[in-house]
């Protein structure tokens, strides 16, 4: 195992309780972490581990469905995309949106800014707006860490404490099928209910209609479970709970920004 | 042979006009204002006293146009019954089978296992960063899709799996606030959570 112990604190994870901790971390601030037994003292988050984990989760995806080739198509959802994600606190990553060629119905957010959205999900869309509502949900993962914080624990488990950049082939690959691990288990409930809150604000800040992300639940929910939903229905809380949870969130101003924006008829006018 | 042919069109014809004149029936709630537009600001029509079964006839944002005995108007979502979880989906118009918007040849499936057992490629890592866009450009975007910022503030409260059921109706941003705080026992998240609910603010 070939893995680089950087002391730059902002990197650092460092040491199980009770034994020695590099000086220049325990300048930071920490927080304390149970383990499988071990308590461990972590460092505060760093954006370069954000990007490699990130990186590695990218790359697992693209190992399993290839990026769409269809330069027209990506580069339309890259602008909807970015123009969510410059609705946000983090407008300073260099977010991309990728389409993958695949027949399940599904969208992934990789730790860093990079998100990832089926063809077959496409086909369900009808509109900009609901497009940019589900841009919106997997951005709202990346902006609240959602998968960053849960591999970044399971890196500690499988690399130790002390791994701070993982390096060379082997090892790599070895960090893109933990991330795939993170990905088919899904995150709890209680951050998606999250991402599909904010998302329904970004949107509806960038000027698209607030209720798109309810209409694209809805019409999903309404389609028999089959094969294709499969990894969605599994990671995610049911439809018809999301739905519900959407609406006892929404507020007055909510409600007035849910109406079709202007936009919305460019996205069969722009993919057909 | 031919009369069977018949049949089938027939048969056909009066399935296609029975979906179309099926409408959904849902409870509103007790105390439910029926409106005359899809918004809060809309006339009330009239107040249902006493939980009513409605007719569901179209959707809105998050308004639903609903016929009760002779009067039609519009209720809020927030106050059908919850108790046909989902009911609205029978709402759904427009295309209902899967478009073909986006040719794909042979696409794959995407299981966990699939996922799992996968070969990483960081070639294609190094192809998706190339698709990136600049701020510009996607502002430049949203004036050509005549798309206006609105100011909003981000939402708070409870969203543990229980949340939908605890998050009382029509509950005001101050009033949420308040809420929070009380539920501040509850929320197990550290710091930097609280940080990102304050994201509407920067």
């Amino acid at each position: 195992m070939r893995l680089s112990n950087l002391a730059l604190a902002s990197f650092l994870l460092c040491g199980v309780a009770g034994t020695s901790v590099p000086s220049l971390a325990q300048s930071l601030p920490s927080q304390t972490l149970e383990l499988g037994g071990k308590k461990l003292v972590i460092t505060r988050e760093s954006l370069a581990e954000e990007l490699d984990l990130g990186k590695a989760t990218v790359a697992q995806i693209l190992g399993a469905n290839r990026l769409l080739k269809d330069k027209k198509t990506q580069h339309y959802v890259n602008l909807v995309g970015r123009y969510i994600a410059n609705q946000t606190k983090r407008k300073d990553l260099k977010w991309s949106f990728g389409v993958i060629e695949s027949s399940a119905v599904n969208a992934f957010a990789a730790p860093g800014g990079y998100i990832l959205i089926t063809s077959a999900l496409l086909n369900e869309l009808q509109t900009e707006d609901e497009l940019a509502a589900v841009l919106a949900h997997e951005v709202a993962h990346v902006i609240r860490k959602h998968h960053y914080r849960v591999m970044r624990k399971q890196k500690m488990l499988e690399f130790g404490a002390q791994a701070v950049r993982v390096e060379g082939a082997d090892e790599l690959n070895k960090l893109s099928n933990m991330t795939a691990q993170v990905l088919a288990r899904g995150l709890d409930k209680k951050s998606e209910f999250e991402a599909d809150r904010d998302g329904m604000v970004y949107a509806a800040r960038a000027g698209y209609d607030a209720s798109a992300l309810y209409a694209v639940l809805n019409r999903l929910g309404s389609r028999h479970a089959d094969k294709s939903n499969e990894l969605l229905n599994a990671t995610h809380p049911s439809f018809s709970d999301r739905e519900q949870f959407l609406i006892e969130s929404t507020n007055d101003a909510l409600e007035a920004a849910a109406k079709p924006s202007a936009a919305g008829p460019r996205y069969l006018s722009t993919l057909k | 042979m031919r009369i069977w042919k018949h049949v089938c069109l027939l048969a056909v014809a009066f399935s296609t006009l029975a979906l179309s004149m099926t409408t959904y029936a849902q409870n509103a709630k007790a105390g439910a204002k029926l409106r005359s537009e899809p918004s809060a600001s809309g006339n009330i029509v009239r107040v249902l006293s006493q939980e009513t079964p409605v007719d569901l006839i179209g959707r809105k944002g998050f308004w639903i146009n609903v016929k009760v005995a002779e009067s039609k108007g519009w209720l809020s979502i927030k106050e059908l019954s919850a108790s046909k979880k989902g009911s609205t989906r029978a709402l759904n118009t427009g295309r209902q089978t899967k478009g073909n918007i986006v040719a794909t040849s042979a696409a794959r499936g995407l299981t966990a296992e699939d996922l799992v057992s996968a070969r990483p490629d960081f070639d294609a890592f190094g192809q998706l960063t190339g698709l990136g866009v600049s701020v510009g450009d996607a502002e430049k975007f949203s004036r050509d899709g005549q798309l206006a910022t609105r100011e909003l503030a981000m939402l708070s409260g409870p969203t543990g799996s229980k949340a939908p059921m605890k998050a009382s109706k029509g509950v005001s941003g101050t009033e949420k606030k308040v809420k929070k705080a009380k539920d501040a026992d509850r929320d197990d998240e550290d710091e930097d959570e609280d940080e990102d609910e304050e994201d509407g603010d920067d």
